[in-house]
């Protein structure tokens, strides 16, 4: 957090007088310039009890306001600054409790020129997969994140179970669902280092963070875990033509968190249980419609039970009905290997459909409504309502 | 038309000054309602645009050039006989921007918008003038003609990239020019008679003055006014 605030303090301090447009300050040889852009979400909420995906609590209406501020600010024509700072309840609408936190804050260096290699050093959100390139409210047709990057599994990251009878038995402990993981946390803000780019039709993207995809937020800064889980993870993109893009990604790091004293085998270490993760992406686009699809398999080391696997995969469309309407459709599934003769968790399947209307290029109403079905003992509540306002600033 | 020009006297209206400093205009908009031998020239003060600095695009290997300079579009409003219907005109995407970023033109003028960069582009406006989505189309792709029937602004992007701006502005008459990026016009084969000249800067910044055009003169005006 100190990192960001850093960084955050470099940002800011060229900008005082640079709130709707860029700014250049200096002289044109060495230009300083800052380009801040605000977004206001407005967001409510109507879930079952328990509430499915990454919103915890008992259920019922919530509503999450958010600010979100991005400051990027080029510090000459290769070096460059971005923060990404959020004000809002958390990844939780359900919470009350009020969060501003420094998602993203990297320094970004253009080694070449025509976007050959690109370094980041900081927080930022994962290479893997396609969604994190439009995860954010004006991008994203729908409200929340696709099925692999949010659905809550039993996965548990700061205990090792004593047995897979104890590992089983988490499916039966719905309250303690804060404890536990999905297989890839929303965008992964971890902190570390990434390169980047593009030759031809062919794009890459290779990192080297602080943390497993799965691992919470409270473990993306650098300073929380100190590089004891360093993880790798890389992303291969092809276009085939200007209508397709087709990607394949790979991770493998460590998810476990907190004090393994208590927990891990005598000797074993937090980085000796890792996540290894293989993702396929692919999306359609043409005229006024776009389609993404991706398929996640990962595997999990833990103690005492072994190695468990979960897929998952989603297929999204999105079709401009009008210049300003357009609908949204998605359906994904997550599956699990069979520990004792049985899933390790509960089968989930989700149906989501979304419409929304851009009244400009700076207001954006979408409503969303889903429902979770799931084959485990205390199972997620199958509904999920939401509506949401972006407004650009 | 040069040579009627000489042969005719002018006649200036109050607040305008008339002149023929012999500097070449920019390019001649030539009218398609009934030609007259009037001209008028001269220069719109542009002041400068601060932009925002060029963003760059993750995995794509075009990145976006410098946008046209900022121009002005000059106009005569007047009542003017039906003429012939505006021929089709072109306003393409090139190095990631709008070329030209802005275009004048004619009610009822068809415009096509040609992809000529190497990647998608998705041309919209949510303007009242004219509202459309062309959704996302190839270079070798042809969007439909958008036929713009109203008189306004109409303001283009392009929602895979964000910095794409332009404008297209609808005026009722045949006699129209874009400025050079020094503010720079001169529009020939103008009717006589009582006019309003309008230069459109930005929405914010429009001049315009009466003149009144006698045959062959050449009418100098300035905005603003010196």
């Amino acid at each position: 957090m100190r990192t960001g605030l850093v960084v955050l303090a470099l940002s800011l301090i060229v900008p005082v007088r640079a709130w709707a447009q860029g700014v250049t300050l200096g002289g044109p040889d060495d230009a300083v310039q800052m380009d801040i852009t605000a977004v206001l979400d407005f967001e409510g909420y109507d879930v079952s009890s328990p509430p499915p995906g990454l919103v915890y609590g008992d259920g019922g209406t919530a509503f999450n306001p958010r600010l979100r501020l991005h400051a990027g600010t080029r510090l000459g024509p290769r070096v460059s600054a971005f923060v990404q700072l959020r004000a809002d309840r958390g990844f939780d609408p359900l919470q009350a409790e009020r969060d501003f936190r420094a998602d993203e804050y990297y320094l970004r260096l253009s080694v070449a020129k025509g976007g050959q290699l690109t370094l980041v050093a900081g927080k930022s959100a994962t290479v893997v997969g396609s969604w994190v390139a439009r995860h954010y409210s004006w991008e994203n047709p729908f409200v929340n994140a696709p099925l692999p990057y949010e659905n809550v599994t039993i996965m548990w990251d700061r205990w090792s179970p004593s047995s897979p009878d104890e590992f089983l038995g988490y499916l039966q402990q719905p309250d303690r669902k804060a404890d536990m993981l999905p297989m890839i946390w929303g965008p992964a803000y971890t902190t570390g280092l990434s390169a980047f780019g593009t030759a031809g039709r062919w794009d890459y993207g290779v990192e080297v963070k602080n943390a497993g995809l799965s691992s919470r937020p409270a473990d993306w800064d650098v300073s929380e875990n100190l590089w004891r889980r360093p993880t790798v993870s890389g992303r291969a993109g092809f276009r085939p033509t200007s209508a397709w893009n087709i990607g394949l990604s790979l991770s493998r790091g460590h998810y476990l968190t907190g004090d393994p004293s208590q927990t891990l085998l005598s000797g074993a270490r937090l980085g000796d249980f890792h996540q290894t993760t293989i993702g396929q992406d692919i999306s359609y686009a043409h005229g006024h419609l776009q389609l993404w699809s991706e398929v996640f398999w990962s595997q999990f080391d833990v103690q005492r039970v072994g190695q468990v696997q979960t897929s998952s995969y989603y297929v999204e469309g999105k079709y401009k009905l009008t210049p300003q309407l357009f609908v949204a459709a998605r359906w994904g599934q997550q599956f699990f290997s069979d520990v004792s003769g049985a899933p390790w968790d509960g089968p989930a399947s989700r149906a989501e459909v979304a419409v929304g209307y851009r009244f400009s290029r700076r207001l954006q109403v979408k409503a969303q409504y889903g429902r979770t079905s799931e084959d485990r003992p205390v199972a997620q509540g199958p509904r999920l309502a939401a509506l949401q306002i972006t407004i650009r600033l | 038309m040069r040579w009627k020009a000489g042969l005719g006297a002018c006649l200036i209206v109050a607040g305008v000054v008339a002149s023929g400093n012999g500097r070449r205009p920019a390019a001649v908009q030539v009218p398609t309602a009934t030609a007259g031998t009037a001209v008028i020239e001269g220069r719109v003060a542009i002041p400068p645009r601060k932009r925002a600095p060029l963003p760059h695009y993750p995995n794509q290997p075009q990145q976006p050039g410098p946008p046209e300079p900022p121009k002005a579009a000059v106009y005569l409003e007047g009542t003017f006989p039906p003429g012939p219907t505006p021929r089709r005109v072109a306003l393409g995407q090139r190095d990631l921007q709008f070329n030209p970023g802005l275009l004048i033109i004619q009610r009822g003028t068809p415009v096509d918008f040609p992809n000529q960069d190497d990647l998608y582009h998705n041309v919209f406006s949510y303007s009242k003038t004219k509202r459309f989505d062309l959704g996302r189309y190839r270079k070798d792709e042809k969007p439909p003609v958008i036929t713009f029937d109203r008189v306004g602004i109409v303001r283009l992007a392009c929602e895979i990239h964000e910095h794409m701006e332009g404008v297209i502005l609808v005026v009722d008459t045949p006699y129209f020019q874009k400025t050079d990026a020094d503010g720079a016009y001169r529009l020939e084969g103008l009717p006589a008679g009582r006019f309003v000249l309008k230069a459109w800067v930005s929405e914010k910044l429009v001049y315009e003055r009466p003149v009144v055009l006698t045959p062959g003169a050449t009418l100098r005006v300035d905005f603003p006014s010196s």
